[in-house]
């Protein structure tokens, strides 16, 4: 069962195809050079932050793919045309992971906190759910499931649990009860935001419940609180603001399902990882 | 007797259909670039919305009718009439500039005569008095504003609605009812105006007027999917938008930016229009046909100083704010030239919609960015000098050679417009240079055809998950049996 693949940490993937996308939003905005410093101060500020609290906590330095994982959700998501901003949202994110935690788990998602808080915080930033061009919206689809295939994904019911139960309120809602032809439900569901959101942001492992069940049931609620407030609030990044509120909750989900919490380090914890795949 | 009308329906949001004005724009002085444009101003302060729709149309008067879905009954003082010329400023002030700059006295100005164009499409049909017969409609009120007579209505099916439109002969496309039921089940209104000529000649007026309708709603959007019922090409719109805050942006289409200081041929200036528009048009196609275009963004803040850097237009006065319907300035005499005071910030978006691309209605949010944005041309004149005339003159001739055979590059990227057909622009200063006349085909100006960065992309991109999977291929089997075992 365990192969090659399986042995690399699956954040290399992570942060290759997330790179990928990345590049593909820099060549949509013709190599805007505020973009591309806001870039280079997102993941410079992310890895210096996680470089000085690990070397006064645990000293693992291989945390510093999770930084950069981290800096590349941001760059994605964060929009803003002031510079400290960035620097304060990769600060937020990063030190999120050191102070906010119970149990060996971050309570947030450090790429959604980070965005959260300094939106919440300065009013100065904001997030473009219609930033992704279409044909970016293919690219991404392919390329994330291409790495949820080779990954085994660890985490592919809870995106999966997501995007249906999502995608499945949206459909009823659109299609069936107020008649859109279906290309107005498939416009919808290919927000960019949303897709990065699903297969980058709520499968990271250190925040999500450890327990199949307790993570759909996770997602269920999600879903169902993001399209309430996404179809009947006018609240287009309701997805990523749900996370934000519902992340301190997760406690709760694994009091209930008892399970053991994830550690990125592959061998002491295979068994669980494909417990799933049973 | 039997009255013409044109059916223009313009679907404003959560309540209105802004629609796809039929007929061509002409504005009093000059021509916009896009003359088969809608335009609307939409003012947005907290859930209070105002959107004003500039109607187009040419004709008769009393051939004239529009259907606007609302999401209320819309009171009378919720409707009003304004003046054109807040439209003609607006326009002006935050069209596309030519700008001019002249080698060793680099004063500039701007060029903005536009070249009058014209093209008319237009739907008519005869139509009967307006009757109400069906019973799955109801009139909810009955106004007259200006020289415009507006009924309101309320339908229960699409069916109904499409039969009474088709009944006073409204020419309803075959598509229409695919949204007209969605509309109808998200509750809205239907507004259905037209134009009281008797009233029109008591007032004077010559054109009709844009017409203004207010209402509170948390939804900020533009309905534009009835429009696009209509019409069969694509359509132009563009938005003029206000708020308080920062600029304005599309949230479920990409907000792209047009591309902007770009040093163009001096050529340009009598085809400026031209260039835009084939500018738009290859944007247009890059993006997906499915993208907005940022055309301008502006601080209008009475403590911003710079109104517009150049301006091609005086900026928009407390009269004209006052005729958007922005209500959160105040007039002020003495602000520095400036007769308002209040923050304020302005968006032009301009979207090409057709029914392909643009499967749901506009949907907007104002976030909190402040920075300006226009698009912006330059020319720069060289001054004409001889190699002999001074020891410098040979240098700077090549540098303006250099320079002339960029701005040939840029217009070729932007535009696709061929660059050899202008080889006299280089031409005339290698003569002065006494370099030999090449070939044409030895200029290096080789026509290029469209570069969309997709294929490469996605080219790139299989390749190295193939080779990923080549070089894994011992796995794949693993994987597949792993997921196999997932699913099932």
């Amino acid at each position: 069962m365990l192969s090659y693949l399986e042995t690399q940490d699956a954040r290399m993937y992570q942060i290759f195809f997330l790179s990928i996308f990345l590049f593909a939003v820099l060549f949509l905005n013709e190599f805007d050079s505020n973009y591309i410093l806001q870039i280079s101060i997102t993941i410079s500020t992310c890895l210096l932050v996680q470089f000085v609290c690990t070397y006064f906590t645990n000293k693992d330095y291989t945390s510093l793919r999770s930084a950069f994982i981290t800096s590349l959700g941001l760059s994605l998501l964060l929009k803003t045309d002031d510079m400290y901003i960035v620097v304060l949202a990769s600060c937020l994110a990063i030190a999120s992971k050191f102070v906010l935690k119970t149990n060996q788990k971050h309570i947030f998602n450090p790429a959604n906190f980070g965005v959260i808080a300094v939106i919440i915080l300065t009013q100065k930033a904001w997030i473009s759910p219609g930033q992704w061009g279409s044909h970016l919206i293919e690219l991404f689809v392919i390329s994330s499931l291409g790495f949820l295939v080779i990954m085994k994904v660890k985490r592919l019911d809870i995106a999966l649990t997501f995007i249906v139960a999502y995608g499945g309120m949206l459909f009823l809602r659109t299609y069936v009860f107020l008649g859109w032809p279906i290309d107005s439900f498939l416009h919808q569901i290919s927000n960019g935001t949303l897709m990065l959101f699903t297969f980058f942001m709520i499968t990271d492992p250190k925040t999500t419940p450890n327990h199949p069940t307790a993570r759909i049931v996770f997602a269920v609620i999600l879903a169902g609180i993001s399209f309430y407030l996404n179809v009947f609030q006018q609240f287009y990044t309701a997805p990523l603001w749900v996370l934000f509120f519902m992340s301190p909750f997760t406690f709760i989900f694994d009091m209930i399902w008892k399970e053991k919490s994830f550690t990125w380090n592959q061998n002491s914890v295979q068994k669980m990882e494909f417990s799933l795949i049973k | 007797m039997k009255n013409k009308l044109i059916l223009t329906a313009i679907l404003l949001f959560s309540g209105f259909v802004l629609q796809s004005f039929c007929g061509f724009y002409v504005s009093t002085g000059n021509q916009a670039i896009f003359n088969k444009a809608s335009e609307v101003i939409m003012v947005r302060d907290g859930n209070r919305n105002i959107i004003t729709m500039k109607n187009d149309f040419q004709g008769n008067p009393k051939d004239f009718a529009m259907v606007i879905p609302v999401p209320v009954v819309l009171k009378e003082k919720d409707i009003k009439v304004v003046k054109n010329t807040v439209f003609t400023n607006l326009n002006k002030y935050s069209e596309p500039r030519l700008v001019e700059y002249f080698d060793q006295s680099p004063c500039y100005n701007y060029e903005n005569d536009y070249k009058k164009e014209a093209r008319a499409a237009v739907a008519m049909s005869s139509v009967q008095k307006l009757s109400i017969k069906d019973d799955k409609i109801s009139i909810e009120a009955e106004y007259k504003v200006g020289e415009f007579q507006i009924l309101i209505l309320s339908a229960k099916e699409s069916s109904g609605l499409k039969n009474w439109l088709v009944a006073n002969n409204y020419q309803i496309p075959d598509k229409a009812e695919e949204v007209l039921e969605p509309y109808i089940k998200q509750n809205l209104k239907f507004f259905v105006v037209k134009v009281d000529v008797e009233e029109m000649k008591k007032l004077g007026r010559t054109e009709l007027s844009p017409i203004q309708i207010s209402y509170e709603s948390d939804k900020f959007m533009l309905p534009i999917r009835l429009g696009m019922a209509n019409a069969k090409d694509f359509q132009d719109l563009i938005v003029y938008a206000f708020t308080k805050k920062g600029r304005v942006e599309c949230t479920n289409y990409r907000t792209a930016k047009i591309p902007t200081n770009k040093n163009l041929p001096l050529f340009i200036k009598p085809r400026f229009q031209e260039f835009y528009k084939d500018m738009f048009q290859k944007q247009y196609t890059k993006t997906g046909k499915n993208a907005v275009f940022l055309e301008y963004a502006w601080n209008l803040s009475a403590n911003n100083s710079m109104k517009c850097d150049p301006c091609s237009f005086s900026p928009p006065s407390y009269t004209d704010l006052k005729d958007a319907g922005i209500s959160f300035v105040n007039y002020s005499s003495q602000n520095w030239g400036i007769d308002y005071e209040g923050d304020l910030f302005f968006t032009r978006l301009h979207v090409r919609y057709d029914r392909e691309n643009f499967p749901n209605d506009l949907l907007f949010q104002e976030t909190p960015n402040t920075e300006n944005f226009q698009g912006r041309y330059i020319m720069q004149h060289n001054v004409d000098v001889n190699v002999k005339d001074c020891d410098g003159a040979k240098n700077y001739l090549i540098s303006v050679l250099e320079r002339r055979e960029n701005e040939l590059e840029n217009l070729e990227q932007l535009t696709n417009w061929d660059s050899s057909l202008y080889s006299d622009y280089t031409d005339e200063i290698k003569d002065k240079l006494g370099y030999k006349k090449e070939q044409k085909s030895a200029l290096g100006f080789v026509t290029s055809g469209p570069k969309n960065p997709f294929p490469y992309l996605f080219t790139i991109l299989f390749v190295g998950i193939l080779s990923l999977l080549i070089f894994k291929l011992k796995n794949i089997r693993k994987v597949a049996v792993s997921l196999k075992t997932f699913f099932f």
